[in-house]
């Protein structure tokens, strides 16, 4: 490995683990005895094995340890396989370990700009729906991600949105369920 | 002497115009529910079943297991063909399935799909069949703590053989039974982990979880990599593909029956539900199969595995829904529902008295299984044309009728935005090289790991040695360690093997 530990989505996202399973341990310890049994049989040893694949970040030999590859037991030329299955085997041995050594994922991999503009969209829709309800903010979210993002046409753009809801309402009809209206047109919110 | 007098009596429902018809109409049903994300065939079962009252109880039965039989074929279409799973027990077929369909080899995928969903329905029905008679005694002989072994020994099989690193995959796991354990526990009586939040009480709703995991996920890979849903259509060569991936089944005996008794298995034992049965499988099929290293990556065997597994489990749980009237399961509490609405009573008695609706409920789920499937390869054609549309189009569409069906289920607006969190929770572990799988596989073992430690520990007082008093827990103990340790000792072989290769 040459990338440094923080510079990879795997640091941070077990940092991100850690905290949770240190929340619910933290958590379980004023809980009856009952309720913390199976939280703290879980938590405890996740926290160890969490630190581990930490220190596995610093030093790679302890995260290969750990690492369980079931190529050897296909290895092309074992007694259980023909020459064809060999060959085959082979071929695809070679396409793995070319996937596995570049497997890693760098944080500099990522496309921020474009996963933070569609996770934004995501969430946008979502408090669409809370102010406008499913049938306005489902039309709208469909019609501007394809006409702007997609590069269709209006008219095109339009028919997904209206087709994709109206299937949706429909549907809705028939489970007898009445689909969140959003708070401007009188929906309630929950108790969160 | 067996008295076959029912078995005919069910037959001749079924050649009745008006029951074929139904059958048909329920299994188009099905198929319609079961590939919309996130809405499924079970919602099919609820919508439809109050349109059954005042029917005959047999033809009703024909009508309600034709869109219970035809749903799970349903959903596996879209887990296959574009990554999204229709039902959450469909979210298996996407790890081999939707590889295939990316490698242009989308037909003979659905052709293993078709074979393997009819073979092991096939399967589970004689299972149920010869063992419904003498059942009942074998469920009770596990309690609690043999119970709760299984739930662990599915959780450990499926981190190992997630393949990759092991520490990922079991901590994956572990988070998973976490999540599973937040809200209001019924069984202890207690709400933890709330966050002082009233919408926690409910915990972790399973649909946002699954939405999340895999449709909201996919929908920020599609926008982000901009990635074609398929390599587009070299494989598409009418039924050539399918026959091909059909009869290609049939040189996979071992994974297609062990697939399947483990799903029939899965289906009598209450509580094992048939997502975890057809994780369970697809990790044992790992564990057997000589090309372990392509799971994940588009191995047929990996889908026989699942779907077989799916299939024989709806068919294991009519045994304790028809044996002891107690539902194995999301399926057989819906088969019991539709019983109890037309007056019938679940159980021994039912067995006894009502042989003719004990057959027609078996052949009916069965031919259901056989006919939806077959009807739904008219559908995979055209279903198919969806790999053509451009990402953009189909990742609105998928956001939109994910989250409107996580919505559907209980109309808690709240629970789109779980989906949302869960979606980004997915992304994120998917490039931090953390298996979904084991994550879902925790989630669903937690709350019945925790029913039955709970059980197990107030049977024997508090008494840990409870979990090792009887035979059946010991061997399921043991069979569990022994898959960690031999899994574990032959990766120190095989590193040695590798590091002894680098020094000559």
């Amino acid at each position: 490995m040459t990338s440094r530990p923080w510079q990879r989505v795997s640091f941070w996202v077990i940092l991100a683990l850690l905290a949770f399973a240190l929340i619910i341990a933290l958590s379980s310890l004023g809980l009856k005895r009952d309720a913390k049994a199976l939280p703290q049989l879980v938590s405890f040893p996740l926290l160890a094995v969490l630190v581990l694949l930490l220190v596995g970040e610093f030093v790679p030999r302890v995260q290969r340890f750990f690492t369980i590859s079931w190529l050897p037991a296909a290895t092309p030329g074992s007694d259980n396989l023909d020459e064809a299955e060999g060959k085959e085997l082979e071929r695809e041995l070679e396409e793995v370990e070319r996937e596995e050594t570049a497997g890693e994922v760098l944080l500099s991999d990522i496309p921020w700009r474009l996963v933070s503009l569609v996770f934004l969209g995501i969430v946008l829709y979502g408090v669409m729906v809370l102010a406008a309800g499913f049938v306005v903010a489902g039309l709208v979210f469909t019609l501007v991600f394809v006409k702007w993002y997609g590069g269709a046409t209006w008219q095109g753009s339009l028919l997904l949105g209206v087709g994709t809801v109206g299937v949706m309402v429909a549907l809705a009809r028939l489970l007898a369920v009445d689909l969140y209206p959003g708070m401007l047109f009188g929906g309630k919110l929950p108790p969160f | 002497m067996f008295d076959l007098s029912p078995v005919w009596a069910a037959l001749g429902q079924l050649a009745r115009p008006e029951v074929f018809g139904l059958m048909l109409l329920g299994n188009v049903i099905g198929l319609v529910f079961g590939v919309l994300p996130g809405v499924g065939g079970g919602n099919a079962f609820i919508l439809f079943l109050p349109l059954t009252f005042g029917w005959e109880p047999e033809v009703a039965i024909w009508f309600l297991m034709g869109m219970q039989g035809a749903s799970s074929f349903g959903g596996s279409l879209p887990a296959i063909l574009i990554k999204v799973p229709g039902d959450t027990v469909n979210a298996v077929a996407i790890f081999d399935g939707y590889p295939m369909t990316r490698r242009g080899e989308a037909t003979r995928a659905l052709g293993i799909d078709v074979m393997s969903n009819i073979l092991g329905a096939t399967i589970g029905a004689i299972v149920v069949i010869a063992l419904l008679p003498v059942m009942r005694g074998a469920v009770l002989l596990f309690g609690p703590a043999e119970l709760f072994w299984v739930a662990i020994m599915g959780l450990f099989t499926i981190a190992l053989a997630s393949g990759g690193n092991f520490l990922k995959g079991l901590s994956g796991g572990a988070v998973g039974i976490l999540f599973s354990l937040i809200g209001y526990s019924s069984v202890i009586g207690v709400q933890r982990f709330t966050l002082g939040r009233d919408y926690l009480w409910d915990g972790v709703q399973l649909i946002s979880l699954f939405i999340g995991l895999f449709a909201i996920a996919q929908v920020i890979e599609f926008c982000t990599a901009e990635v074609p849903i398929s390599r587009l259509t070299t494989g598409f060569k009418g039924f050539e593909g399918l026959r091909r991936g059909a009869v290609e089944v049939f040189s996979m005996p071992g994974h297609l029956l062990r697939s399947s008794a483990i799903g029939t298995l899965a289906g009598i034992i209450p509580g094992i539900g048939a997502t975890a049965s057809a994780f369970i499988s697809y990790s044992m099929a790992i564990q057997f199969s000589k090309k372990k290293h392509l799971f994940h990556k588009g191995n047929p065997e990996g889908l026989v595995a699942a779907n077989a597994s799916i299939n024989a489990k709806e068919m294991g749980s009519l045994i304790p829904a028809l044996g002891f009237g107690i539902p194995g399961s999301i399926e057989g509490a819906l088969i019991l529902a539709a019983l109890l609405f037309h007056g019938l009573q679940p159980g021994p008695f039912l067995l006894r008295d009502q042989p003719g609706i004990v057959w027609a409920l078996i052949l009916s789920l069965w031919i259901s299984n056989v006919f939806g499937t077959l009807l739904g390869l008219f559908w995979a054609n055209w279903l198919s044309r969806l790999m053509a549309v451009r990402v953009v189009y189909m990742a609105p569409i998928i956001l939109v009728s994910s989250l409107m069906g996580v919505y559907l289920v209980r109309s808690n607006i709240w629970d789109i935005f779980m989906a949302i969190f869960f979606g980004v929770v997915g992304y994120a572990l998917n490039k931090a090289g953390f298996p979904v799988v084991t994550f879902v596989i925790g989630f669903l073992l937690g709350q019945l790991a925790e029913r039955y430690f709970f059980q197990a520990t107030q049977i024997g007082l508090g008494d840990p040695a409870i979990f090792f008093d009887s035979p059946i827990s010991l061997t399921i103990a043991g069979i569990t360690a022994l898959m960690v340790v031999g899994v574990v000792v032959s990766g120190v072989r095989s590193k040695r093997a590798a590091a002894a290769e680098v020094q000559v």
